[in-house]
């Protein structure tokens, strides 16, 4: 890695230091107006550092080798602290010193720990620890251990005096062994009892790992050290009140040192549920910095994998306590005892045949749902078909097309599938639509040319008609609603997110299926209103999965509906009788059942719609296919796969509906007159023109899944492709001194490609790939693949040159010069642009 | 084997410029503060660790404080003290490193054991190599964490140490720590 700066660079940078250090938060900014003028990159260089100043705290205030025995120094059996009087030591860890005491006052045995005061040196430290040790010690439950009162010794250290459990801790039982796994389940559900009751109280533990779970001989369990650790992010070095090592329990967040909540609780006791099962740690590595790549990266191996016995319906639910994203956790620690007790008792799950060959693999990231670019149009095509017998061959049903457009400012809203419905009669069609800003369902006879808005609709999506087609559902307002086709005021069904609703469906006997939230299960409920009852869970292995789309079939005992799982998709039935449910086609979403005795279903090309309708005949009561797909559109390159059928065998889809391959790259003037970029074509991307002015490189969507750049040169009009890198290439800069361009590579198997590309920049904020610099170039990070990748322009399409970088933890970067890599490694600069 | 006459006349011989001797004088102090850390911790009971700080001063008493070695003499000490500090127990980190990675077995004698906390010999070695880079940016700054992190030095002593005010030495900690824990630092 080359040093971001020489001598006399640092020798600016450090005069500037000097002279801001000092000053207080709201003159700083100010003071480098100044000390900075017309120097972005020095200025730059200063914030970063003096943001990493404020966050770096009391690094490296305690000297190395003096931590732990400053401390023991001080305290000897015998001594008195405050009304306590020191009986032996029973333990020590990051927190300091734990004394067996007695509290002269009650004859009672305490345990004492005794904290160093360094630790809580500067007196907002401290008010923050007095705070939250007050506030912990409010917490009465019989899963927390009890602290009865907090003070200071002599010498300044802050104690907390603390009821003496008898037992042994967790990370000793650990040692001897994976535990039965009644016994495992059982620990981790009396540690969510109490992490729920302190989460209730606004409490966080922010250090749960077995050290901290102490099981008495009774079997019951006490969880200590509430709301003691400071829960900072790396580097720990000496910084007392981080246990060397807990980087195992730390959530992705808290490695990222963002904002740490509740939900990293729940991870880490997902950290220990792991280690009691399989008897190790589910992220491993050699050292800390292979374990926090792997637990920002990799997806444990399965627990099927490694103990013989355990419920296949573990791995959901543990697959959902450890989510990287905590969006997608468990949002209240008091859902896991169900789901744990549940998944124990079906032990008769079977253990796929894979089990024992699992491999790692990079999660898939965030599903990118979330659609760019301008849609060029949208045409709702209405298809027809004609009477196919179950069984036969679909390929050439009888059809009619009718081409039926929306009227002119209208344009489909919602996610990738369900923006639009079919009544079962196939007459009627109901669309979410925006419209100067206004997002609302529409109806719309198929036989009229005109739509009228339904009122009382607004920001709904994912319509779906009841089965006698006079009620239209949908999600409006974090709310599953319905509201008569006819007129009347919409009704709640219940609460559901709607930023995240994948469609829903509503069933001949009143029940409505549908799934809650981005990476939930289905659930189900009642069209007249009530809590959602859940169905499934979505995974049966490693992986971020969840199920979509559902679709009751006629006899409303089964459902269709779609599985999004480790990056790919595939079409599944559930028997509502027995809740199990079965894959029954690969690579294919949203399904759709006609009576016709066909599927109907989405060619997904790794995240993203291929744009060819598929259809097999379908038999509802084995239930599978009973034949092989064909394709019922032509394929029209990227976008057209929307679509919805009626009961009658009426299928509508889309086109132009996502702008995917629709994008272009255009000069725009001042006057906002727009003019193609000479040589490009559709699928363009990301422009960037090069200093001089004199080319542009832009990412070129060749289909799902390729991406590719592409050079133009502005004066002839040429262009070429510039990387030969295999993958995804994609989001180009250049240097300032237009000799290099930066981009973003992704080499993963291709299945996976889509999902991992964008999941670093959609989604997910903090794992933002990219941010311009003040001055510079661009900010390059990156997850999946440690360090930077170069290409020097001159060699363009040959020269792929990795920046060496020492360590994965260095993968960000900004071009700021002349063979000159600045690493940007603070959160608040990495936070920026992410189109 | 050193004695103390023979640090002195290396401490002469440093302040008389001949930086050759610095390389002897470090590996004295070394061979001195490992031996004072053995014994040490022999006194000791298994678990404890050291406060370097102390070891240090134990070491200059016996090595200089005999002598009368100037006030500058003492300064040049802790400073080589700090470097040589800082070389034992990064030593001992990549050891323990080596050791529980299972590379080259090699045996830890149990009066070495608890020097450092095991678990921070990863982030030691990733210092050391960090405070190196420093070094080049600003031998003063890299200097600093040796004596305040390393040697355990408080603030008024790395200033004895180093020859400037106390401000100075406050306002150097504080930028290398920045550096550092940018550097360190992993999100």
């Amino acid at each position: 890695m080359a040093e971001p700066v020489d001598r006399d660079r640092w020798r600016a940078i450090e005069d500037v230091l000097d002279g801001v250090l000092d000053l207080p938060a709201d003159e700083r900014s100010g003071y480098l107006d100044e000390a900075c003028a017309g120097d972005a990159d020095l200025r730059a260089e200063v914030e970063s550092l003096l943001e990493a100043h404020d966050e770096a705290g009391d690094y490296l205030e305690v000297p190395a080798a003096s931590l732990e025995s400053a401390l023991a120094a001080s305290y000897r059996p015998g001594q008195h602290i405050g009304p306590y009087r020191l009986v032996r030591e029973i333990g020590r860890g990051g927190l300091g010193l734990v004394y067996l005491a007695v509290d002269t006052r009650l004859g009672r045995q305490v345990a004492l720990k005794l904290l160093p005061s360094s630790r809580t040196a500067d007196s907002q430290a401290r008010a923050r620890f007095q705070r939250e040790a007050r506030a912990a010690s409010a917490l009465d439950h019989p899963n927390i251990c009890t602290i009865y009162e907090m003070g200071e010794s002599d010498a300044g250290d802050p104690y907390i005096a603390m009821a003496h459990v008898l037992g042994e801790s967790l990370s000793d039982r650990i040692a001897r062994g994976p535990l039965p796994l009644s016994d495992a389940v059982d620990i981790a559900v009396q540690t969510a009892r109490g992490l729920a009751y302190a989460h209730e109280h606004g409490i966080v533990h922010r250090d749960v790992k077995p050290a901290n779970l102490i099981v008495t001989p009774e079997g019951q369990v006490e969880i200590v050290d509430f709301g003691l650790a400071k829960g900072r992010g790396a580097p720990t070095l000496t910084r007392a009140g981080v246990t060397p090592g807990t980087v195992a329990y730390m959530s992705p967040e808290q490695i990222r040192g963002e904002a740490v909540d509740h939900r990293t609780d729940i991870w880490a006791l997902g950290v220990v549920l792991y280690e009691m099962i399989t008897g190790r740690a589910p992220f491993r590595g050699e050292d800390d910095q292979s374990r926090t790549y792997a637990i920002l990266n990799q997806d444990p191996e399965p627990l099927t994998a490694l103990r013989a016995g355990v419920p296949l319906a573990l791995e959901p639910v543990l697959a959902k306590v450890l989510a990287k994203d905590p969006e997608r956790r468990y949002q209240h620690v008091d859902e896991l005892p169900v789901d744990l007790r549940n998944a124990l008792a079906k032990r008769t799950g079977v253990i796929p045949g894979a089990a024992g060959s699992a491999r790692k693999r990079v999660g898939p990231g965030a599903l990118a749902l979330v659609l760019a670019g301008a849609v060029l149009g949208t045409v709702l095509t209405s298809l027809v078909l004609g009477p196919m017998g179950r069984g036969a061959e679909p390929g050439a049903p009888s059809s009619i097309h009718l081409s039926v457009g929306l009227p002119p400012g209208q344009e489909l809203a919602g996610s990738i599938f369900r923006r639009f419905a079919l009544s079962p009669d196939g007459r009627v069609l109901v669309y979410a639509a925006r419209e100067n800003g206004q997002q609302r369902l529409h109806v719309r006879p198929l036989d009229r040319a005109e739509s009228r808005a339904i009122p009382g609709t607004e920001n709904a999506r994912d319509p779906f008609f009841s089965p006698d087609g006079r009620w239209v559902g949908f999600f409006a307002e974090e709310e599953l609603r319905k509201v008569p086709l006819e007129g009347g005021a919409p009704l709640k069904i219940c609460d559901a997110p709607t930023e995240t609703s994948r469609g829903a469906s509503w069933g001949p006997d009143g029940t409505i299926i549908l799934p809650l939230g981005q990476l939930s299960g289905l659930f189900r409920v009642s069209d007249s209103g009530g809590i959602p009852e859940r169905l499934t869970v979505p995974g049966g292995g490693s992986g971020t999965s969840g199920h979509f789309f559902p679709q009751i079939l006629p006899d409303g005992r089964t459902v269709l509906f779609t599985i999004w799982k480790g990056g790919a998709w595939s079409t599944a039935v559930l028997q509502l009788d027995t809740g199990e449910w079965e894959e029954v086609a690969q690579g294919c979403a949203a399904a759709h059942y006609l009576a016709t005795g066909h599927v109907v279903c989405a060619d997904m090309g790794g995240v993203w719609p291929t744009g060819t309708l598929l259809a097999a005949p379908f038999d509802p009561r084995r239930p599978a296919l009973s034949g092989s797909f064909v394709s019922l559109s032509g394929s029209s390159g990227l976008g057209e796969f929307d679509f919805a059928t009626s009961r009658t065998g009426t299928l509508v889809y889309a086109t132009g509906g996502s702008g995917i391959g629709k994008t272009a790259a255009v000069w725009v003037d001042r006057a906002g007159r727009s003019t193609p970029l000479e040589g490009s074509a559709d699928g363009y991307l990301t422009p960037s023109v090069s200093p001089d002015g004199r080319q542009a490189v832009a990412t070129r969507i060749v289909e799902a899944g390729r991406e590719e750049l592409w050079l133009h040169d502005l004066e002839n009009g040429t262009a070429a492709q510039l990387s030969a890198a295999s993958g995804i290439s994609n989001l180009p800069v250049w240097s300032p001194d237009g000799e290099r361009i930066l981009f973003k590579l992704s080499s993963l198997p291709s299945r996976n490609l889509p999902a991992a590309a964008r999941s670093e920049c959609h989604g997910d904020p903090a794992a933002a790939s990219w941010r311009a610099h003040p001055g510079a170039g661009l900010v390059l990070r990156r997850r999946t693949h440690p360090g930077l990748h170069r290409v020097e322009q001159p060699d363009a399409g040959r020269s792929l040159d990795p920046i060496p970088g020492r360590r994965l933890r260095h993968a960000a970067a900004a071009v700021t010069g002349e063979r000159t890599v600045t690493r940007i490694l603070t959160r608040r600069t990495l936070a920026g642009l992410c189109l | 084997m050193q004695n103390p006459e023979s640090i002195t006349r290396l401490l002469q011989g440093l302040r008389d410029g001949r930086s050759a001797a610095m390389e002897g004088l470090i590996q004295a102090v070394y061979e001195e503060l490992r031996r004072t850390a053995r014994r040490e911790l022999a006194r000791r009971r298994t678990g404890d660790t050291l406060d370097t700080s102390a070891l240090v001063h134990e070491a200059y008493l016996k090595l200089a404080g005999s002598d009368h070695a100037s006030w500058n003499d003492r300064a040049h000490f802790f400073a080589v003290a700090a470097t040589a500090m800082r070389q034992i127990i990064v030593d001992d980190a990549r050891r323990r490193k080596a050791a529980k990675h299972g590379g080259a077995l090699q045996r830890i004698t149990l009066d070495e054991r608890r020097l450092m906390p095991e678990e921070h010999a990863e982030e030691l070695v990733a210092l050391d190599e960090a405070l190196d880079r420093l070094a080049e940016l600003n031998a003063r700054l890299s200097q600093v964490v040796d004596c305040r992190f390393f040697a355990g030095l408080t603030v008024p002593e790395t200033a004895e140490v180093m020859g400037c005010s106390a401000r100075t030495v406050d306002r150097d900690w504080k930028k290398a720590k920045a550096w550092l824990y940018r550097e360190l630092s992993g999100g």
